[in-house]
């Protein structure tokens, strides 16, 4: 279920949480418990943002095949249900990390200069 | 200042415990109030009632035990973190239909939504990994 988005909103300046995801998927049970602290920032209507920086670009390939365990592809899809809609990631990162990849398409690219100033704005910034 | 701590590491995982203790005694001499303490993913383990640290290695649950007792702070259990590692309260553990409860008081189990709420409600919200 991924919806193009192909602009950042020029509308929003400042976000009051940052959740920076620097980690790469399928860390465990881990890696699912960063999903479910996600959906209750959602659920509990704070105002936020995820960025996927550095290795956590990994969440974001598309055709992950990940065996037995969840997909968290599937479960990244299911963010915007839960009003988690602003997802971004690091543009200067992506070759490094998914190369030749494509990006899933409901992830937004953004600039090392604009994470910076959302950063510098933010009241929270968690990092996982 | 309110502050929220949030810890994300197993007790004997790392310094990040200790780290987290002593900033919160520096906070609260200096004035200022922690709020809640929170422990998600491996963190929830410090909850764990069996656990027998070696004389010499220092007793991580008693310091934030005495932590809350002084200072009044909440220890919260992620409660889903928790079922899946095993730390169950008694509602939990019979819930669960599991022989034996694995976590008592101060420590609470409560939803990610406490989680949630210092982001919004805290002057500052302080993450030991």
């Amino acid at each position: 279920m991924s919806t193009m988005k192909q602009a950042i909103p020029t509308d929003k300046v400042h976000y009051q949480t940052i959740i920076l995801i620097t980690c790469p998927p399928y860390q465990g049970r881990r890696s699912e418990e960063i999903l479910e602290a996600i959906m209750s920032l959602a659920l509990f209507d704070r105002d936020h943002a995820v960025m996927f920086f550095d290795q956590g670009l990994g969440w974001l390939s598309t055709g992950q095949v990940p065996g037995d365990r969840k997909n968290l592809s599937k479960q990244l899809s299911a963010l915007p249900m839960y009003g988690s809609d602003d997802l971004f990631y690091c543009a200067g990162h992506k070759e490094r990390v998914l190369g030749n990849q494509p990006v899933r398409e409901d992830v937004m690219a953004c600039t090392l200069s604009q994470l910076t100033s959302w950063l510098r704005q933010a009241s929270y910034v968690e990092v996982f | 200042m309110n502050i929220q701590l949030n810890l994300y590491q197993a007790p004997w995982h790392h310094v990040s415990h200790l780290d987290a203790l002593a900033f919160a005694e520096a906070s609260i001499a200096r004035g200022d109030r922690i709020e809640r303490v929170f422990f998600f993913m491996d963190a929830v383990y410090i909850g764990l009632i069996s656990q027998s640290p070696a004389s010499d290695d220092g007793d991580l649950k008693l310091k934030w035990q005495q932590l809350a007792q002084r200072s009044g702070c909440e220890l919260l259990l992620c409660i889903t973190a928790s079922a899946n590692r095993g730390l169950l309260n008694e509602a939990e553990a019979a819930r669960h239909q599991s022989p034996v409860a694995t976590v008592t008081a101060p420590f609470q189990l409560v939803g990610l939504g406490q989680w949630a709420l210092g982001y919004g409600d805290a002057d500052k919200v302080v993450s030991f990994r």
